[in-house]
């Protein structure tokens, strides 16, 4: 199999998948088990290409830009694609189960048969916008995405889920064209939209700083940072489980890496470290607010999406900390290993939840207490995954805040360091009291049977979370290939 | 002013009013259509663009963003409007309430 | 052959929990749990100096053995034996015995991980694996004290990670390096050491019980099961040295400060400790306190090398001798509880019993003859070393504790002296055996290292002159003890004048209280009720105040226009910072 394929697979075949899973409902969820199993075998591959021969580009049917498109692979792309199939393959394991429940299905059998192609076109749409050269395809990919995460929120079909859905809309509809608005400036300056070109010539006068400005707002309202976050905790509380695990794991961090992509790439030589500090400070007070929130909900879905909140804080951390030349290596590498972490954390934690929610037949963490005893395996889940929030040693969580402290410290901002440790403990906060309640002592009623792939899916998903710490030298070594050149290369 | 100037500001204030109405219009249809003059906006920006190539043929590439962008926008307000009709069937109300959790 | 069994002393439990997981196993794996630490027993022995590059794991981990580490394993490794075989019968016919497995191979694991560890970020990996996993072991009986206890415990567990953690990247980002090896010369020379030594002492401070922050283990220690309370007070607590051994700069730069504050700390644990056990009525409590008191003495040791960086390498041997003869001494002891405690037919059986808790006993006030003895010449060569005037306090200090140590174990064996009524279960050979090889160790220890000659050449310490100096104060404090033991009105004093357990953490968990309000019933006694009712008003005022503004600001920000706003203001700001 050759690269072309696939680089191409990775795009095409969940993209026709999910059209097939369309019209042919009934195998829905076995193409898509199955799609999945293929897609993490691509990005493995992908990988491979990548640390074998550096970051390579692919010009669709030969055209070539400005026409055509291109796809690029990097490091950090290609870990971003390893992370959507691996968290892929879990939220697809995971809704085998989940929709074949009579609650969550056969009432609203157009939901389920909804789902499976949704699922399969974000994933499309997500490996798209990883392998993306072009801000304008970023766009595209973005709103492919946008669009489907859309259909998911609405998905439960609750009054509430319809209002999130709607509120998410307009959101990220008006900061994909924010977002659009300074592509065309950049383009009606410079006259192209390759992010390489682009980086090399940008002159960073007028209509630049405009541009910037538009980009970077349209993709703070989309990544939910603090204090732009209202949309997130309804839309991702909201959200069936496996949707909701999708959304916090994944479609954030398509908008978190295009920024990544903008400021470290395509913006590389502007002098943004006043508007890096302010997006640092945003994130420090996304990570206390957040986490605070997090504390006082009493919904375990909405306390997980709190977290969610503060944890996008951390990812922000790198703007202002990389501004530091010193300090740039370790704060880019902890906060794309952070996004890779939290994603894993994240779903599993979301998909226990949803497990969780589904056995006591309430949403409430109050009645939570004394589930230990009867879903033994998901609240260990529930327990590993909130060690990978926050950052206990060995997890993936706790390396990332490594590099980020040490980043902090070289470079001084000793502001963040605090932060960052205040929101470990936060994190164990909240975390803590949902495991205390549900080791509660007392009589409680039997709960429901839950499938043992709703049990078993987020536990093991928790336990990769961790494992990304015990094994960190080898996606580090990934995210080496490509790395823009603006940071230091000194590890 | 050449005309081209004349154009991208209109879509700039096309763009401004479209987010103003997204922000203050109560009802979701209005909020859907502020949105679609946002969009209307940006397009206008892109098409004056095209012109900016010394001579007579424009520059296709802003037009062929357009059109993605019209077919983005058209799927969006679709989906915006089946979410909306849904929610008008089970609410019978057409806003956001603002406590939506 | 050593890297294997480098590999496989920490993988081995780890991956007998991985069994463990599938419920089928379980019965089997208990039984091969006891085993576990003989690699690290082999390894002990038997290894090599060497260190293991697995860069594969974390950011790249460094383990391996030397001597410190061999001492650490070599002790440690005996105690999780020895308490492996003793839970295996003392736990036989616990229903949770499944439970108590799993946290005990998990806490092996975090030990043995800790030891062999030669680089930063496996140590804490570690670290953290045993701290957390020994909270199971705290609560494994589930009653509300044990709960107590290990709330307390975890609290100042993850504050004492905090510290450690901000400690360690302070030391990687100052010296650049991730391993132990030749980091104290890189530190010596860092500005920041002062800050590092004070975080890495207060991290490492809460392991070992240093006062004031020694208040968790009175609590923690006694109420786990008494094998799992033998290797916390034996093996666990010695981690906390490990640690300022393996992460200070000892040898290599002095610091002043913290040298003394750390004697202070010490002295304070060494006599306080004593005072507040003597008052106490559970034998593990008095054992707990003795802890706190002896890990005193270890921690003067800490500070006068901290204060005299020349004399290094006599004072590690030393630290390391007190702390193998500790651990064994104090592990005997432990488990000398749950002996005595047990229904002993034979007068010949209780005989050996009792002889054996008192030499054990006396061992840790430093008997001639036992470890304990030579544990205490070396420390007096170590105090020797500090500074004036701490040296010459120290040395008229020494004796004292010895006295003080004897009074503590005097209340100790009264409290524990076997008879017939608190008989709990039979004494059966997998509970005496243990107990025995480690009573037998103190002596084993004592003749090992006269044969070696490490620190204390044999027949010097046999002297008369130091025989006695070893002897007065366990003869003095011995008689004290009897005249107590035999006047029934002297034997009720220590009841009357009971400090609550853990002591300080009265106040505290009553600040804390207060200021939180955790709990709807406050349980303040000597406040009148409407003093307690307007301080709880005030708090609900507080609480119900600082809620509702948090709720308002969030629903604010729900708001579109004020999202709008936001946005336009963000975008403004972002450009003028743009353009300034």
């Amino acid at each position: 199999m050759s690269f072309e394929l696939t680089i191409l697979g990775l795009i095409l075949v969940p993209l026709a998948a999910g059209i097939a899973a369309f019209i042919v409902t009934r195998f829905a969820a076995i193409l898509a088990v199955a799609t999945a199993l293929l897609q993490s075998l691509f990005a493995f591959r992908l990988a491979g290409y990548v640390l074998s021969n550096g970051p390579l580009r692919y010009k669709i049917g030969g055209w070539g830009a400005p026409l055509g498109i291109d796809l690029y692979v990097d490091g950090l792309s290609a870990l971003m694609v390893i992370m959507t199939a691996l968290v892929g393959l879990a939220v697809a394991t995971y809704s085998t189960s989940y929709f074949a429940i009579p609650e969550h299905g056969r009432e609203h059998r157009s939901n389920v048969d909804i789902f499976w192609p949704l699922f399969l076109i974000l994933w499309s749409a997500l490996n798209a916008l990883f392998l993306s050269a072009d801000i304008f395809n970023l766009y595209v990919t973005l709103e492919l995405l946008t669009l489907s995460a859309i259909a998911l929120i609405g998905l439960a079909g609750t009054v509430k889920s319809l209002q999130a859905a709607l509120r998410y809309l307009l959101i990220a509809m008006s900061a994909s064209l924010f977002y659009l608005l300074g592509v065309a400036l950049l383009y009606s300056v410079y006259g192209t939209v390759d992010w390489e070109l682009l980086g090399a010539q940008m002159q960073f006068d007028l209509p630049d700083r405009c541009a910037i400005v538009l980009i970077c707002v349209g993709l703070l309202l989309k990544t939910a940072l603090f204090p732009l976050h209202f949309w997130l905790p309804a839309a991702h509380a909201n959200a069936p489980a496996p949707a909701s695990a999708l959304l916090s794991g994944l479609v954030l961090k398509a908008s978190f890496y295009v920024l990544l992509r903008m400021w470290f790439d395509v913006f590389p030589y502007a002098d943004l470290r006043a508007v890096g500090n302010l997006l640092g400070i945003l994130g420090a007070a996304a990570i206390v607010w957040g986490s605070v929130q997090a504390i006082r909900q009493q919904h375990l879905k909405l306390l997980v999406a709190y977290s969610t909140v503060a944890q996008i804080g951390y990812l922000f951390l790198v703007f202002s900390l990389a501004s530091e030349p010193s300090a740039s290596w370790n704060a880019w590498n902890g906060a794309a290993y952070f996004s890779v972490s939290h994603a894993f954390a994240k779903a599993a934690a979301f998909m226990a939840a949803g497990s969780l929610v589904f056995a006591t037949g309430s949403a409430k963490i109050d009645d939570l207490a004394g589930i230990a005893q009867q879903q033994p395996v998901t609240v260990f889940a529930f327990a590993l995954a909130g060690v990978g929030l926050m950052g206990l040693p060995p997890s993936g969580a706790f390396l990332s805040k490594w590099l980020l402290l040490n980043a902090s410290l070289s470079s001084g901002k000793w502001f963040f360091t605090a932060v960052i440790l205040l929101g470990s403990l936060l994190a164990a906060i909240y975390v803590f009291r949902v495991v205390a309640k549900s080791f509660e002592a007392g009589e409680r009623q039997p709960t429901r049977h839950v499938p043992a792939l709703m049990q078993w899916t987020p536990l093991v998903l928790a336990l990769l979370s961790i494992g990304l710490g015990i094994v960190a030298t080898r996606p580090l070594e990934l995210l080496k290939i490509g790395a823009p050149v603006a940071i230091e290369k000194t590890p | 002013m050449t005309t081209v100037t004349l154009y991208a500001l209109c879509g700039v204030i096309l763009f401004g009013i479209g987010f103003y109405g997204v922000i203050i219009c109560r009802h979701l249809l209005r909020k859907v259509m502020a949105l679609n003059l946002m969009g209307t906006g940006v397009f206008l920006i892109l098409i004056a663009l095209a012109r900016r190539t010394p001579g007579d043929r424009p520059d296709p590439v802003p037009h062929a963003m357009v059109l993605t962008g019209i077919v983005v926008a058209v799927s969006a307000t679709a989906l915006a409007l089946a979410l909306l009709r849904r929610l008008h069937r089970e609410t019978e109300i057409g806003d956001l309430p603002h406590d939506a959790k | 052959m050593s890297t294997f069994l480098v590999l496989i002393s920490v993988f081995l439990p780890l991956l007998l929990v991985t069994i463990w997981m599938a419920p089928c196993c379980r019965a089997w794996i208990g039984r091969l749990s006891v085993w576990a630490p003989l690699p690290a027993i082999f390894l002990a022995i038997l290894g090599d100096d060497i260190s293991v590059e697995l860069p594969w794991l974390l950011l790249g981990s460094r383990w391996g053995l030397d001597t410190t580490g061999r001492v650490f394993l070599g002790f440690t490794a005996t105690l999780w034996l020895a308490a492996g075989i003793y839970a295996r019968s003392y736990l036989k016919r616990d229903p949770a015995r499944d439970r108590f497995e799993l946290f005990y191979l998990l806490t092996m694991a975090g030990n043995l991980g800790v030891i062999v560890a030669l680089d930063m970020v496996s140590f804490l990996v570690f670290f953290t694996l045993m701290s957390f996993a020994s909270y199971g072991l705290i609560t494994h009986n589930r009653k509300p004290e044990s709960m107590r206890a290990g709330r307390i415990y975890l609290i100042l567990a993850v504050c004492g990670e905090i510290c450690l953690f901000w400690a360690a990247i302070l030391v990687v980002q100052q010296t650049g390096t991730l391993y132990f090896d030749g980091l104290a010369a890189k530190l010596a020379v860092s500005p920041k050491r002062h800050v590092i030594t004070g975080l890495i002492l207060v991290g490492f401070g809460i392991k070992l019980g240093t006062m004031p922050l020694h208040f968790w283990l009175p609590l923690a220690h006694p109420a786990a099961p008494t094998p799992a309370s033998a290797v916390l007070s034996g093996a666990i607590i010695k981690t906390g040295l490990l640690g300022i051994i393996r992460f200070l700069p000892f040898g290599a730069v002095a610091i002043h400060g913290w040298g003394v504050a750390w004697i202070i700390a010490g002295i304070a644990s060494a006599i306080m400790a004593v005072l507040i056990g003597l008052t106490q009525h559970n034998p593990k409590t008095v054992l707990a306190y003795s802890s706190i008191s002896q890990m005193g003495l270890i921690n003067i040791g800490i500070g006068t090398a901290l204060m005299a960086p020349d004399h290094w390498t006599m004072i590690a041997a030393a630290l390391l001798l007190y702390a193998a003869h500790h651990a064994v001494a104090k592990a005997a002891l432990f488990l000398g509880v749950g002996v005595a405690q047990a229904e002993i037919r034979l007068p010949g059986q209780r005989m050996l019993v009792n002889v054996g808790l008192v030499v054990a006993a006396l061992s840790l006030a430093g008997l001639p003859l036992t470890s304990g003895f030579a544990a205490k010449i070396a420390l007096k060569d170590v105090v020797n070393t500090a500074l004036e005037p701490w040296a010459s306090v120290l040395k008229s200090l020494l004796p004292i504790t010895g006295l003080m140590t004897t009074l503590l174990v005097g209340r100790f064996l009264y409290l524990v002296w076997p008879s017939r009524q608190h008989a709990h279960n039979r004494l059966t050979p997998a509970m005496a055996i243990p107990w025995g090889v480690l009573t037998a160790g103190v002596f084993a220890m004592f003749i090992g290292m006269c044969f070696r000659g490490i620190v204390v050449p044999a027949w010097v310490s046999l002297a008369p002159k130091q025989l006695w100096a070893g002897a007065w104060p366990i003869i003095t404090a011995g008689s004290i003890v009897l005249l107590f033991w035999a006047k029934p009105s002297l034997r009720k004093l220590p009841r009357r004048l009971h400090i609550p357990e853990g002591d300080l953490v009265v106040p505290l968990e009553w600040i804390f209280d207060s200021c939180h309000r955790i709990g709807s019933t406050l349980d303040v006694t000597g406040i009148s009720d409407s003093i307690k009712k307007r301080r709880q008003n005030i708090v609900d005022y507080v609480t119900a105040n600082a809620a509702r503004v948090l709720d308002r600001i969030e629903l604010g920000l729900e708001n579109e226009v004020t999202a709008g706003g936001l946005i336009g203001m963000l975008a403004v700001l972002m450009y003028a910072l743009m353009t300034l």
